[in-house]
């Protein structure tokens, strides 16, 4: 048996040898180029964003802008006039792969490619489509749109993404909580790196409510704090995040926005991961940390594996597809984007990510 | 043992609670006795991960406003600067509390050794209108026969 897996890693080894080698020339330095241009869509409401992609390009963002109604992005068409990605293929799906399908107020942002098995992108000029609707969803016509292409070149061996804290409510002069925050950065940073995705973090204070709001639905202040910053992706600290229960965290989109809008950050409390004596402990660091890891893994574009009625998946083909509480705590507990923390006496770590997540991250505009 | 202990927590509200997506206190279903019973002990020390405990304030406070045994528990909290981030979730929805009930507990917090309680109570009294006093007030001045 040992002899004939050697015979075999022979036979492997040969045919490396002997195929014939084909030489990257591209110049890989996850550099990002940026094109705006304003756009007005057609009696139907479709408006075609041309998008010329060169030789060294990996991914691309368009980010589609409306003044009124809502937007939502249809597909994308190769330089050889065949449909890469069709919204309608994912419309009755059970597996998610990008919320730009769905209208969403203000801006729609679609990263392509999402997954490992979209492929690679090809030289030539791409078109991808969007909608402008009305506020029930119906095509609005002759509607101006502002459109950002980002084109971002292949990654070189150091490939990080800058993420900036921002301080809301005065925060960044509350010592307790920005002893907290940068603790729990420091693990986020290295649970990253330990999954091949380096961040580099940096911290600022803004000037907005501790009361935050849901970046999904929207907020006011966002914009403007993310104008500030101007890049990455900014995770604001508050006291808490709106909603009856409060949140853990959430993020402005799947993946969100890569320029100032009401949904271009990820919002997260300090207060709910503090819990009741409202001090951090260990392993309550560990859990905000996980949750800065987990938001901004939506917001690079992560899905949860499975959702919490164990009948909706992500569009990974290297996660388990399990139907039920039991199977897929036992599958997928650790795994970073699972819906919630798994605890008995103690929480379970959450730090895994499968090589498809990873990809995704990685096929991110905003990482470079 | 061991397994029992780690399903100690389990049950419905747990369940919603522990979700990092967003839920609402009415997605819990009908504000029963039971109901309170479980988000009371849901706030306790021991439930992890601790952001349910907090949460499960959040919901004590939203569905159970008018209820004098919640009403109770609150004053415990205002004093425990172990519970604080507790009484911070309550000072912090104190609208939702019938007004006497709200003033008498952001008094009590005045008094707590906490910072972030007391400084949560004074922010309470600027948004009711009412002045900052510990104490709550005389009794009014009978009125002249
Ligand atoms: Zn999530």
């Amino acid at each position: 048996m040992r002899s004939f897996l050697t015979l075999l890693m022979l036979m492997a080894s040969l045919l490396a040898c002997t195929g014939t080698a084909v030489e990257d020339t591209r110049t890989c330095d996850g550099a990002s180029r940026v094109e705006t241009m304003a756009l007005t869509s057609d009696k139907s409401g479709v408006v075609e964003v041309p998008v010329s992609l060169g030789p060294n390009d990996a991914s691309f963002m368009v980010l589609t802008e409306g003044a009124s109604g809502l937007l939502s992005t249809d597909g994308a068409v190769n330089q050889d006039g065949e449909v890469v990605v069709d919204w309608s293929d994912w419309a009755d799906s059970r597996e998610s792969l990008t919320n730009a399908f769905f209208a969403s107020d203000e801006v729609s942002a679609f990263n392509w490619p999402v997954r490992e098995e979209d492929g690679a992108l090809t030289e030539g000029e791409w078109t991808v489509s969007a909608s402008t609707l009305d506020d029930d969803g119906y095509p609005k016509a002759k509607q101006d749109v502002d459109v950002t292409v980002i084109r971002r070149a292949c990654l070189g061996a150091k490939a990080s993404l800058p993420v900036t804290i921002a301080y809301a409510g005065g925060l960044e002069n509350d010592r307790e909580v920005t002893e907290a925050v940068e603790g729990a950065a420091e693990l986020w940073e290295g649970l990253y790196a330990a999954l091949g995705v380096n961040i580099k973090v940096s911290f600022i204070g803004v000037d907005i409510d501790g009361s935050l709001p849901e970046p999904l639905l929207g907020g006011e202040d966002y914009a403007e704090v993310y104008e500030q910053v101007g890049d990455g992706v900014v995770v604001v600290v508050g006291n808490d995040v709106a909603g009856e229960a409060d949140l853990y965290g959430e993020a402005g989109g799947i993946p969100g926005p890569l320029l100032p809008s009401s949904h271009s950050v990820v919002a997260v409390s300090w207060l709910i991961h503090a819990g009741g004596n409202a001090a951090f402990d260990d392993s309550e660091l560990q859990v905000f940390a996980e949750t800065m890891a987990h938001e901004v893994g939506h917001y690079v574009g992560l899905y949860h594996p499975v959702e919490s009625d164990w009948s909706a998946w992500d569009a990974l083909g290297d996660t388990r597809r399990c139907t039920s509480a039991s199977a897929c705590e036992s599958a997928l507990s650790t795994n970073l984007m699972f819906p919630y923390p798994v605890c008995g006496r103690n929480c379970v770590e959450q730090t895994k990510l499968t090589d498809g997540q990873v990809a995704v991250v990685l096929n991110n505009a905003g990482v470079r | 043992m061991l397994l029992v202990l780690s399903f100690a927590f389990a049950g419905p509200a747990y369940e919603l609670l522990r979700l990092r997506d967003p839920v609402t206190c009415l997605d819990l279903g009908a504000a029963t006795p039971a109901l309170r019973e479980e988000l009371a002990a849901l706030t306790e020390p021991a439930v992890l991960p601790s952001s349910v405990q907090v949460r499960a304030s959040v919901c004590l406070t939203e569905r159970f406003a008018d209820d004098p045994v919640v009403h109770a528990q609150f004053g415990k909290w205002m004093l425990d600067s172990e519970r604080a981030g507790l009484a911070l979730v309550v000072l912090q929805r104190a609208e939702a509390l019938p007004r006497a009930v709200a003033l008498d507990l952001a008094r009590q917090a005045l008094t707590s050794g906490n910072h972030r309680v007391v400084a949560y109570s004074q922010a309470f009294f600027v948004r009711s209108g009412e002045p900052v006093v510990a104490e709550p007030p005389p009794p009014a001045a009978l009125p002249a026969p």
